[in-house]
């Protein structure tokens, strides 16, 4: 009797324990979501409609087209295509963008902060009030620096 | 006499002359990376994003710069703005592999003199005709390196000049690809270095014997506006920007050496070192016989990457594709005489902008991870000190 009470005693015990440790030492790694992210190309533009490359991995995990890529365009597709053999194609035509890099014009920079802001992947140095420039080996071409620049002195350059 | 001279714009650099303008000899006609000086004083005559054609109106040379004594302090500057590359055919700028080796404490410094590929004999005739000149460059670099000199050379170089503690070491019969610098540093100096392994890292810098007597000119004065070129197994010193089509020869052109060269460009550029005449051979299926991965020194997997062409970067890269040395050593071996270089070339092209862009990729997740971290934590910090605010406003009414 004694001997059935510890026993259960310690399996609790020992339950008890693991799901302190698995709070304790939670990881959201998803291994699918993780190999789906790491065929995206990161550029965080938010061109498929979710907010970052990450957000996109969990929507295809979840069973989300695969063809909403256009930086990755059509070998982002394939390799998508064979992580996620259920998964649908929109049907739209994909046109992969001529790889470009953001140009800060810097006689009329005001130094706002905005597109420092703006930029998921910290390629724009600068300060509030001391012109900004965009350092182009780190620029991944997501545009989205652009329209929140009050001055419009950003384009797209193709390098 | 009415000739022209015509200059492709050098990588990371710009032209800083215009169209119309008159160009005295040994001008600067483009800076940035690397200075480009015109041979001839003329008239620039055209002028592209990519291209300069100059009409030559007197073809007298003439020193641009003033001497430097061997142990000047400007000798570094000097190199720099003469504009001189590699001229064994790398092409980089020499004054940013000086300063490299300058900043590792780099002190031996080996001046390659062994040409291994058919055809190219431009280093020798260098060694017979101006010996004096190559041994001024190189008494500069062990100089500015303060570091003891070897010369490595083949018997069609045996010629190339020693003085003093300089080590020459014989290499005999060069065969392909014996002077590639990574094996020169291993043989010399029995090193283990391999794919990625940089020369500066193992106490060694690789400057090549053309580039050692382009070091001498600069220090009499002159930039570097002309060069040795084996033509077809003659040598002749030709000005930099010279037009192939003026050479007088017939056919398709291949600048380089009979293994590893490539379709020439239009003129003679700063790492031309030979022009051949292509000899085009009809090409059969390959019929899988593995001649080429027999042959390759890097021991790629040669008829795969050929046979993956068609394939994604991934696939080539898991090749190590990357990793060809462009020896050339496997077309001729191919019993289909299929153009094995061309299509490893290509190769090496994809699989390298694939190890870019997921090199690209994993940086841009990192740079988006930090930047996702500071924003959640500043939206806390403004949670956290509104509350603050909330409690002390609500607390003294």
């Amino acid at each position: 009797m004694i001997g059935a009470f510890t026993l259960v005693a310690l399996v609790l015990g020992v339950c008890g324990m693991l799901a302190i440790a698995s709070r304790r030492f939670r990881t959201d790694e998803d291994p699918l979501i993780a190999a789906i992210d790491a065929q995206l190309p990161q550029t965080q533009c938010a061109q498929c409609g979710y907010p970052g490359c990450r957000p996109y991995a969990e929507a295809l995990a979840a069973g989300a087209a695969i063809d909403l890529c256009p930086p990755g365009g059509e070998p982002t597709v394939t390799r998508l295509a064979e992580l996620l053999p259920d998964n649908p194609r929109s049907g739209e035509v994909l046109e992969q963008p001529e790889a470009s890099v953001a140009f800060i014009d810097e006689e009329r920079c005001i130094g706002c902060y905005l597109c420092i802001d703006a930029c998921p992947v910290d390629a724009i140095v600068g300060a509030p009030k001391y012109m900004h420039t965009v350092v182009a080996n780190d620029c991944t071409g997501c545009e989205l620096c652009v329209p929140p620049c009050p001055m419009d002195c950003i384009d797209m350059h193709t390098p | 006499m009415m000739n022209h001279l015509i200059y492709p714009r050098p990588a990371l650099s710009q032209w800083i002359v215009r169209e119309g303008e008159p160009i005295t000899c040994g001008q600067i006609i483009a800076n940035g990376r690397e200075h480009l000086h015109s041979a001839f004083a003329g008239a620039v005559e055209r002028l592209t994003a990519g291209q300069l054609e100059l009409r030559v109106d007197h073809e007298a040379q003439k020193p641009s710069m003033a001497p430097l004594e061997v142990e000047d302090p400007q000798t570094l500057q000097r190199i720099e703005a003469a504009g001189i590359v590699g001229l064994g055919g790398g092409g980089f700028p020499t004054y940013l592999k000086l300063l490299d080796a300058l900043r590792q404490g780099v002190k031996r410094l080996v001046i390659n003199a062994v040409e291994c590929e058919p055809g190219i004999s431009c280093d020798a005739a260098l060694c017979e005709q101006q010996p004096e000149t190559i041994t001024l460059g190189i008494r500069a670099l062990s100089a500015l390196l303060g570091a003891e000199v070897h010369i490595a050379h083949s018997t069609a170089t045996s010629l190339c000049p020693a003085e003093g503690n300089w080590q020459k070491h014989d290499v005999g019969t060069a065969k392909t690809p014996v002077g590639y610098e990574r094996y020169l540093i291993n043989t010399l100096f029995q090193t283990n270095l391999i794919h990625g392994d940089r020369p500066t890292h193992h106490n060694v810098v690789v400057i090549n014997l053309g580039t050692a007597h382009a070091v001498g000119r600069a220090m009499q004065g002159w930039p570097l506006i002309g060069r040795m070129v084996s033509i077809e197994g003659q040598n002749r010193w030709l000005p930099i920007g010279k037009p192939f089509s003026e050479l007088g020869l017939q056919g398709d052109l291949i600048e380089g050496g009979r293994l590893s060269g490539s379709a020439a460009g239009v003129a003679v550029g700063k790492t031309t070192n030979a022009i051949h005449v292509a000899q085009h051979r009809t090409s059969t299926p390959c019929i899988n016989c593995a001649a080429c991965n027999e042959a390759c020194p890097e021991g790629l997997p040669v008829a795969q990457i050929v046979r993956t062409i068609k394939a994604s970067g991934m696939d080539l890269e898991r090749l190590h594709a990357d990793r060809c040395i462009e020896c050339g050593l496997c077309t001729p071996v191919c019993p289909s005489h299929i153009d094995v270089l061309a299509a490893t070339r290509n190769a090496r092209v994809l699989a390298r902008a694939y190890i870019a862009s997921e090199r690209n990729k994993t940086e841009a997740l990192r740079r988006f991870t930090a930047h996702e971290e500071r924003r959640t934590q500043r939206l806390a910090d403004k949670a956290a000190r509104r509350q603050a605010r909330l409690r002390r406003v609500r607390g003294r009414t």
